[in-house]
Parts: structure tokens; sequence; C-alpha cells
């Protein structure tokens, strides 16, 4: 029981943090881009950007905790 | 029409201090879950901070992008992390709150930004619909 909350611990925040790092560079680099092309346009792009990124990274943060709630169990 | 960052943030910051409230009324009335409801305003505190870093970090990078900052940018996410992690060793450790409800706690900025992020995507259709039939003018 306990390697396998480890295992759990560590496939769940490994997860969490490469569907993350795939989002984020996603989101990033298309406003990144949209700035450059229309810098008049920056506050949209940027509030876009913000809820984004806002929404994709809850995911890895709750994962952490859940990896440290297996982690207390193993 | 919320297109600026700041009152975007300001509104998140608003509807997350009344959830704080609602909570705190919560752990006033129902004693016998001030366990859970400690944990969802640690959890709600540090989603707040969460937000306010990375509203900085967004700025920074789009102000890199419009030509102007300084410095090697990054959105943060180790200390979003470490906040989030801070959290539940803080409600854990220090006040025997329970980690279930820190987790959900730090949904709540998330939250209330995805609600308000639909809410002006609808506004701002509607208001496009107006301005092509006239009746803004």
């Amino acid at each position: 029981m306990g390697a396998l909350a480890l295992v759990a611990a560590a496939i769940v925040f490994g997860l969490g943090a490469l569907g993350a790092g795939i989002g984020n560079g996603l989101i990033v680099g298309r406003t990144v881009e949209g700035i450059s092309r229309q810098p008049e346009l920056r506050g949209t792009l940027q509030t876009t950007m913000f809820i984004g990124v806002a929404l994709v990274e809850a995911l890895p943060v709750i994962s952490l905790v859940l990896a440290f709630m297996f982690f207390a169990k193993a | 029409m919320i297109d600026n960052l700041s009152a975007h943030l300001r509104t998140v910051t608003r509807l997350t201090f009344f959830f704080l409230s609602v909570c705190f009324i919560c752990w006033a009335v129902f004693p016998a879950q001030q366990a859970w409801w400690g944990g969802l305003v640690v959890g709600t505190v540090a989603s707040l901070v969460n937000a306010l870093h990375l509203a900085w970090k967004v700025d920074s990078i789009g102000a890199r992008a419009a030509g102007g900052g300084v410095g090697r940018p990054s959105l943060g996410f180790f200390t979003r992390a470490c906040i989030g992690l801070l959290a539940v060793v803080i409600a854990t450790r220090t006040f025997d709150f329970r980690v279930e409800g820190v987790a959900m706690g730090l949904f709540v900025a998330q939250l209330a930004t995805l609600i308000l992020g639909f809410w002006t995507i609808c506004r701002r259709g509607r208001m496009q619909s107006l301005d092509e039939r006239g009746e803004n003018n």
C-alpha cells in the first residue's frame, strides 16, 4: 500500500505538471505572438491569457495537494 | 466590459472576499464542521495570493512582448505550487484543518476567474450584436 501510494503521488503530480506545461506553453506563445503583432490589443489579450493560465494551472496545484495526501498516507 | 487586467483582478478579488465572508459565517454557524470551513479559508487565501502573483507575471510578460521590460520572463509556477503546499502544511500542521477543504479552496479564485470570463464573453457578444443593429448609436 505504501509503495503504491508513492507511485500514485508521482503519477498524479507528474501528469498534472506535464499537461500544465503544454497548455501554458501554447497559451503564452500565442499571446506573445498576438501582442507582438497588435500591441494595442495588449489589455484584451492579457486578460484572456490570465483566464487561460489560471484555469490551466488550477489542475497541477490541486494535483500537488492530492500528491501530498497520497504521500502522507504512504 | 472587462478588458483591463486590473479591473478583472479587482472583480476576482471582490468575489473571493465574498466567498471568504461566507466561509467565516458558516464557521460561526456550524461549529461541528469548523475543520472543513477552516481548510476552505486557508485554501481560498492561498488561491487569492496565487491569482495576484499570476496577474503580476502575466502583466510583466505582456510588457516584455510589447517591447518594454527587462529580465528573463517566466510564469512562476514553482512559486504558486509552493504557496499551495504551504497552505496545506499550515492547515494540517498548525491548525488541524481538513486537507480536502484546502484542496477545494485552492480552486476558488480560478473558478471566479472562469465565471467572470464567461460572463465577459457573453456580454461582449451581446454588445457587438447591439452595435451591428445600430441600437447603441
